[in-house]
């Protein structure tokens, strides 16, 4: 005995400081496995199978049809590969149960997470490949980095979450620090005059397709375990590649049957495919467990920095050097997080603000 | 009418019939869902800190476990459920899978 009210009110700032701390962390996780994932990510594209099937869909139907194609099967296999990875996470962690109690209410759950597959496979990948393909690279990425603010609004709006100024002010300070990153690469690319307008589709697809999977989510997971909610998106995932996008192209004539066990079996392709999966899948997991905590706004804040830690990573591994517009906007990353880590924990106690008046 | 179901709507139920402290509820859960450990405990209450972050349970109380109601030392909140939550626990209800057609 001995443990006074104001004993277990201190204690409650400390478990509510470690909460948010623990929402934050695996933001920054997020953000530094999106980044990592980059180098498996663009070396899919170097080696075969992916290769061959590039060179082959290239030889008869053109570049950027083969580019296009190519990104499916590149997708499905790091679908694959990830949902192996949170199957051994799933199973160590004892949730196959509550996965299955999951996935059978489908009305009231997990509509919501299959949705979420469609929005963020298809739709925003999808997508991205079209604006790198017909805009160019920089515009993809930057249409892919204005996602959180679309995300943000659509959650504030549709899902009832709140924000601070201070919050909001940090999503667009790291988003446009992010941004900051791309902008020379942006202008050279307007001014080629190269742009087509299945671009512009594109960064749009992008954009809406992870910021409408970032509403979907948050709906779905306030009612549903984190670890059990990113499996039952990445198995829809799956479905949506392999039982859906690519047989359609197989009977549209493209050859991806040829190269589909060369994944397998190559074993540099296996190598790479693998450590996709990991970090894409670790990644996963990090975004839908900071998801209850900090809510969908700040969690994709974090995850823009994932173009910050690309660079660092290319840095780092290939030595390329980062140019002046790179450390600005890494400075204005820093800036964002701080404005978004330094508000009022009180603010947090509820993503919805509803724990404020009866505390 | 959630037993059984995925574990964020037996607690929407639960804390929906009446203030209720989390040590009193984490048992009850870990008796329904087969999940008797340590680990299936701290599960149970993770989903209970994450309900009431996404604003569906509010904190009415909290007092430290000296007794080993849950474990000693630990935090013990006590919890109602808010305007938001019975609205999701409703809407729920009417989105559930018929108990028949269950698997």
């Amino acid at each position: 005995m001995g443990a006074t009210a104001s004993d277990a009110e201190s204690m409650r700032i400390r478990n509510r400081h470690r909460k948010i701390r623990y929402g934050y962390m695996m933001g920054m996780f997020l953000a530094l496995l999106w980044g990592l994932w980059y180098v498996p990510g663009s070396l899919m594209w170097l080696i075969d199978p992916f290769l061959g099937l590039y060179e082959s869909v290239a030889e008869t139907n053109g570049d950027t049809t083969a580019m296009i194609v190519t990104a499916v099967l590149i997708s499905g296999a790091n679908a694959l590969m990830a949902t192996v990875v949170l199957t051994i996470w799933n199973a160590h962690l004892r949730k196959f149960r509550e996965i299955k109690r999951t996935i059978v209410e489908f009305r009231a759950v997990s509509k919501y997470l299959l949705l979420a597959a469609v929005f963020a496979g298809p739709m925003a990948v999808f997508g991205s490949y079209l604006a790198t393909g017909f805009a160019g690279a920089a515009f993809s990425a930057v249409a892919a980095l204005a996602f959180p603010l679309v995300g943000t609004a659509l959650t504030a709006r549709f899902a009832g979450q709140k924000l601070s100024g201070r919050a909001i002010a940090g999503i667009v300070v790291v988003v446009a620090g992010c941004m900051c990153i791309y902008v020379v690469g942006l202008i050279d690319e307007l001014r080629s005059g190269g742009m087509e307008a299945m671009g512009y589709v594109g960064g749009l697809m992008a954009i809406f397709g992870w910021g409408l999977e970032g509403l979907v989510v948050a709906k779905g997971m306030d009612i549903s375990e984190p670890d059990a909610a990113f499996h039952i998106k990445m198995l829809s995932e799956v479905a949506i590649w392999w039982i859906v996008i690519i047989p359609i192209l197989i009977l549209a004539g493209f050859p991806i049957q040829d190269y589909v066990l060369g994944i397998f079996t190559d074993p540099a392709a296996l190598l790479v495919v693998t450590c996709s999966g990991f970090a894409f899948g670790y990644c996963t997991i990090c975004y839908y467990k900071a998801y209850p905590m900090i809510g969908a706004g700040r969690a994709m804040g974090l995850s823009a920095m994932n173009a910050m830690v690309a660079v660092i990573f290319l840095f780092v591994l290939a030595g390329q050097v980062p140019a002046w517009t790179v450390v600005a906007g890494g400075a204005l990353c820093v800036l964002g997080i701080f404005l978004m880590f330094y508000e009022k924990e009180e603010n947090l106690e509820s993503i919805r603000g509803e724990q404020g008046a009866s505390a | 009418m959630m037993e059984g179901r995925p574990m964020k709507f037996r607690l929407l139920e639960v804390f929906g019939e009446g203030e209720r402290w989390n040590c009193e509820v984490i048992p009850e859960m870990q008796r329904e869902y087969g999940m008797g450990d340590r680990y299936g405990a701290d599960t149970i209450n993770f989903d209970i800190i994450e309900m009431a972050t996404c604003g569906f349970l509010s904190r009415i109380d909290v007092k430290v476990d000296s007794e080993g109601l849950y474990r000693e030392g630990s935090l013990l909140i006590r919890y109602r459920i808010t305007d938001l939550g019975r609205a999701q626990l409703e809407k729920i209800g009417k989105n559930l899978r018929k108990k028949g057609a269950r698997a």
